[in-house]
């Protein structure tokens, strides 16, 4: 066929440069295509604001048994009920162990006027402003059980 | 070279030009919407449930009923990371993987070192909690 018998595109086609032109555009083309995919991955998976931090992982310090609620006498965990004796750094290792988790914590304690505990930090928190400020509403066991307030203060990495 | 044949690889590189661009599209989408989608989300979702079985103070068992028998999912370390099963081989909790894109997410365990569990092609996962001890099962 005429087409493919031309003298110059087979010359291009013999052509190093034309080759090396070649490979660069595909290579381009392959990433543009893998970046936006990479997006598009992203986005379909993308956890929805507050899930993470306020839904999964600060109400462990209020609710359970190892971080800061309250157990009774025979054993029961008392949810969103802090046991002013328990709030203290040593159980923050148990209650939010090493891992590779984006957020860091620092939490604080306070019925005005009864008691002001903290800041109690977990293993990732570096210090620095925090992003975000959550106030969760919690009974405090402290001989009696008072009203309080929990701060969380929370820092989401990369 | 003739006018004839300039408008013949004129054409021809316009079909060609658009079947690439076209396969490309459904590639861009297939990848980002098909199972490596899943595979990225399934990570996540599974990090999220165990984080938050751990916050409940009760005894707790959650019935995860998403088929993941296109993965091999691997919760150690306070990560949970999904493989391709058609890359993967597992032999009694030893994973043998040449996924190299494997979906990883972290969570973080309430006293508990030694969550470890392998699930060969689950098509549907169980967590159990009793005394604040975590078992996961497929």
């Amino acid at each position: 066929m005429k087409i493919f018998s031309h003298k110059k595109s087979q010359g291009a086609l013999s052509n190093y440069p034309f080759w090396i032109c070649f490979t660069i555009a595909i290579g381009i083309v392959s990433l543009i295509i893998v970046k936006i995919a990479n997006v598009g991955v992203d986005e379909a998976s993308r956890i929805p604001k507050d899930v993470e931090d306020k839904i999964s992982l600060i109400p462990r310090f209020y609710s359970s048994g190892d971080c800061f609620a309250y157990t009774d006498d025979v054993g029961r965990v008392h949810a969103r009920v802090i046991d002013a004796n328990e709030f203290e750094n040593v159980n923050m290792g148990n209650c939010f162990q090493r891992s590779d988790v984006r957020y860091a914590f620092s939490i604080s304690l306070e019925v005005p006027g009864v008691v002001n505990k903290g800041p109690i930090n977990t293993f990732n928190w570096e210090g620095g402003p925090a992003s975000k400020e959550i106030k969760e509403d919690v009974i405090v066991f402290d001989r009696i059980m008072v009203g309080g307030e929990l701060e969380d203060k929370c820092i989401k990495g990369n | 070279m003739d006018k004839e044949n300039l408008v013949l690889i004129a054409i021809v590189t316009l079909f060609v030009s658009l079947f690439v661009g076209l396969t490309y599209s459904q590639i861009t989408k297939y990848y980002a919407t098909g199972k490596v989608a899943l595979k990225t989300a399934a990570a996540r979702d599974i990090a999220l449930t165990i984080d938050s079985i751990y916050a409940s103070p009760y005894d707790t068992v959650i019935e995860y009923d998403y088929d993941l028998s296109l993965f091999v999912v691997d919760i150690s370390q306070n990560r949970v990371t999904l493989y391709d099963a058609a890359d993967t081989e597992v032999d009694d909790e030893y994973i043998d993987s040449g996924d190299n894109l494997p979906s990883q997410y972290s969570f973080v365990s309430v006293d508990d070192d030694d969550l470890k569990s392998v699930l060969d092609r689950p098509e549907h996962i169980t967590f159990y909690k009793t005394n604040g001890v975590l078992k996961i099962t497929s």
